[in-house]
């Protein structure tokens, strides 16, 4: 807008002189110790994850004995925090997954809130990923459950409902 | 040539207590070792009175402020302790719809999970190798929003400064 006058200025950059001129070290050796640093961290990656599901479980449960957008809106946060933190602690079918849960509720809570069986259909398939051990992405079957996942929340919300921004 | 991270404070704001667990090791991977956590912004932003980072990294996904209330507590907060303080902006949200809504807000990076010490690295780098220059208007404080400029556009949006 012509009557919202950008003024622009760059600060000085206190960063650079902080950081000096010395290399930091190679960044193959970064990767590598931080690969060595999170592979120790596997078996509390397990406990979170693990820990991260049972809180879904019993937000979905709760829903299951009372219709409470708070905790619908809850599920929806856990899933989001499941897609975010799965590929980081092994799991990127849980990733997947969680990304569903999330959009299927994000696209039209109304809908979800009537259609608990899509909900479990996701924490299901959550709960075999564990169970299962699946790490790996392209398992036909789990991507087969994806699918269906996929499928039966389009059905529930309708081809023509356009996606919304909250 | 990777740049000496060493020297560097950075405050790690997510309410996943287990992120901090996560972005600890690959920062420490990178040297830094100067890194506090918080996992309620509002506190994290009483925290920076006291303490200074050079750096913030926050989550968006957050209660009861989330990260980009925090993002705006921080640029246009009238008792901001560092309005211009870099802040790179952890998302699972990917779309981009989403990602303009946070670029609007200020932040300087967006880097989306699951976060790795290469993807971290780029946006600390960047951050301090080409820091971009800041924009005020009537409607946006923070860094420029634009990736290249055009020196030749003559328009009405013409910007002061350059």
């Amino acid at each position: 807008m012509a009557d919202d006058k950008a003024n622009v200025f760059q600060p000085p950059n206190m960063l650079r002189a902080k950081v000096g001129n010395k290399p930091g070290p190679n960044l193959d050796q970064m990767v590598a110790a931080a690969q060595t640093a999170l592979s120790e961290m596997k078996e509390d990656f397990e406990s979170w994850i693990r820990d991260d599901l049972l809180s879904l479980k019993e937000s979905v449960a709760a829903l299951h004995r009372a219709a409470d957008p708070a905790v619908l809106a809850r599920i929806k946060m856990q899933a989001h925090e499941i897609k975010g933190q799965g590929a980081t602690y092994g799991y990127p079918l849980l990733t997947t997954a969680g990304d569903l849960l999330h959009l299927f509720i994000d696209k039209n809570p109304e809908v979800a809130a009537q259609n608990l069986d899509i909900i479990d259909a996701h924490v299901d398939f959550m709960t075999l990923v564990l169970s299962q051990g699946l790490r790996d992405q392209g398992d036909a079957m789990a991507q087969g459950i994806l699918t269906g996942l996929q499928t039966a929340a389009k059905k529930a919300h309708g081809t023509t409902t356009a996606r919304s921004a909250g | 040539m990777t740049i000496n991270l060493e020297p560097l404070s950075i405050l790690v704001v997510d309410d996943n207590k287990h992120m901090h667990s996560v972005v600890k090791a690959i920062l420490n991977s990178m040297r830094v070792k100067n890194i506090r956590f918080s996992d309620n912004a509002a506190v994290a932003f009483m925290e920076m009175r006291q303490w200074h980072p050079d750096i913030i990294i926050t989550d968006w996904a957050m209660q009861p402020l989330d990260g980009l209330d925090f993002v705006r507590l921080v640029r246009k907060g009238a008792d901001s302790p560092n309005p211009y303080v870099p802040i790179i902006l952890l998302t699972g949200h990917t779309e981009m719809c989403r990602v303009i809504e946070a670029r609007d807000t200020g932040v300087n990076e967006i880097l989306a999970k699951p976060i790795s010490l290469k993807s971290l690295y780029s946006r600390i780098a960047a951050i301090v190798q080409s820091p971009r220059p800041f924009v005020k208007t009537k409607h946006y404080f923070g860094p420029c929003r634009r990736r290249s400029v055009n020196i030749n556009y003559k328009g009405p949006e013409r910007r002061t400064g350059f």
